[in-house]
């Protein structure tokens, strides 16, 4: 099994076990905080109302406003419609936002919201997601999403710059 | 002193929408809140609408913060209660800079952090620690190569320097979490039972250290 932060960083296993090899703990958990939030399939997922094309087009924007590259192609990779795509990288407030649904734009402002600004959020927030029609386990899913994403943004681009400042080679080339 | 609304004291958390309520909750929803960090809660019980997720978090957690050998615990809170400063999260704050004052017994030092901010004067090791966590905590992430440089230099290794990345990180999604699914409040008789694992959390640190 590929191990999700190690594609995103580009680490090879040997460059990965020099680095991380030390929290074997935080690698395994790290990993399966992944697989949970953004499976292959929800089969095992009790929330499926929060589908994977939702779960995606969140964890795209976050990495779009994060601005992390790699996480960037490989959320669209995975999300593969162009139109979803074309979507989170507008976000809710131009181009295709603009004529998106009020579902869908409520999601991805909220998701906006988390990354950039989340101390600015109030209950009125969650309101607006409940009338937007999710429950409360799907906006735990959002949020965790959301939230996930800049945990794993931060220790990919923190394990680019230590591996670049220790000549531990890393690759450019991540897609899913 | 400046003004400030970060503080030591303890706070209670109330959500904004419902948590699991454990008399009812499905098994796996039970399950997960027993396991994590304050099983009593209501932010843990809101987390556990999606179990698999807060169990992999509550990993992750502890994976980060209690993992041995590597950067002393005390500085693995710093740089927690330095994001958490950084993305406004009054409750984390409060949490993680008793822990820290617990574990580093640097009072004076974590005070100022919260009163007056991260570039508050500091010693050369805490500078380092304080810039690369305020940096990690930025949108876009601010840390580069100079912040690596600076840790060296103050004596952190490679893997104490993942420990900072990897503390930063964690509070990075934590932080947002509860920023957004609920509000702090000063704890009144309601918020007792809540708050008994935030204490018993910090008598436990009080006798480790």
């Amino acid at each position: 099994m590929t191990d999700i932060i190690d594609d995103l960083a580009g680490l090879d296993a040997s460059a990965s076990a020099a680095l991380r090899g030390h929290r074997p703990d935080v690698v395994a958990s790290a990993q399966a905080s992944y697989d949970a939030l953004l499976p292959a399939a929800l089969d095992a997922d009790p929330v499926k109302d929060f589908g994977l094309d939702l779960r995606l087009l969140v964890a795209l924007r976050a990495s779009v406003l994060e601005q992390q590259e790699a996480l960037v192609a490989h959320y669209a990779a995975r999300l593969g419609d162009a139109a979803l795509v074309d979507l989170a990288v507008s976000g809710p407030d131009r181009g295709l936002g603009l004529a998106a649904s009020t579902r869908l734009r409520t999601i991805l402002r909220h998701t906006d919201r988390l990354v950039l600004r989340a101390a600015s959020a109030t209950q009125s927030d969650l309101h607006a997601l409940q009338a937007a029609g999710l429950d409360e386990a799907s906006i735990v899913v959002l949020s965790q999403i959301a939230s996930f994403v800049t945990f794993q943004a931060r220790v990919v681009h923190g394990l680019r710059v230590l591996a670049a400042s220790t000549s531990i080679a890393t690759s450019n080339g991540v897609t899913r | 002193m400046s003004e400030s609304v970060f503080t030591t004291d303890e706070l209670a958390w109330h959500a904004w929408i419902a948590p699991v309520d454990p008399e009812t909750g499905s098994a796996a929803e039970r399950d997960v809140i027993e396991a994590s960090v304050w099983p009593n809660s209501p932010y843990f019980r809101l987390l556990a609408r999606h179990p698999e997720s807060l169990r992999t978090r509550t990993d992750v957690d502890k994976a980060v913060f209690l993992g041995r050998p590597g950067l002393r615990r005390g500085e693995r809170e710093l740089a927690a209660t330095v994001v958490s400063r950084v993305n406004g999260c009054v409750l984390c704050t409060s949490v993680h800079s008793r822990f820290t004052i617990t574990f580093t017994k640097r009072e004076d030092d974590v005070l100022r952090l919260l009163s007056d901010g991260v570039d508050t004067p500091l010693d050369d090791r805490w500078r380092a620690i304080v810039d690369a966590s305020a940096a990690l905590a930025a949108v876009p992430i601010a840390f580069g190569p100079e912040h690596v440089e600076a840790l060296r230099a103050v004596g952190l290794n490679e893997p104490e320097i993942l420990d900072v990345i990897q503390s930063s990180a964690f509070f990075s999604w934590a932080n947002r979490l509860m920023l957004s699914l609920g509000e702090p409040a000063h704890p009144d008789a309601h918020d007792a039972e809540a708050l008994s694992d935030q204490q018993a959390a910090d008598a436990r640190a009080r006798a480790a250290e």
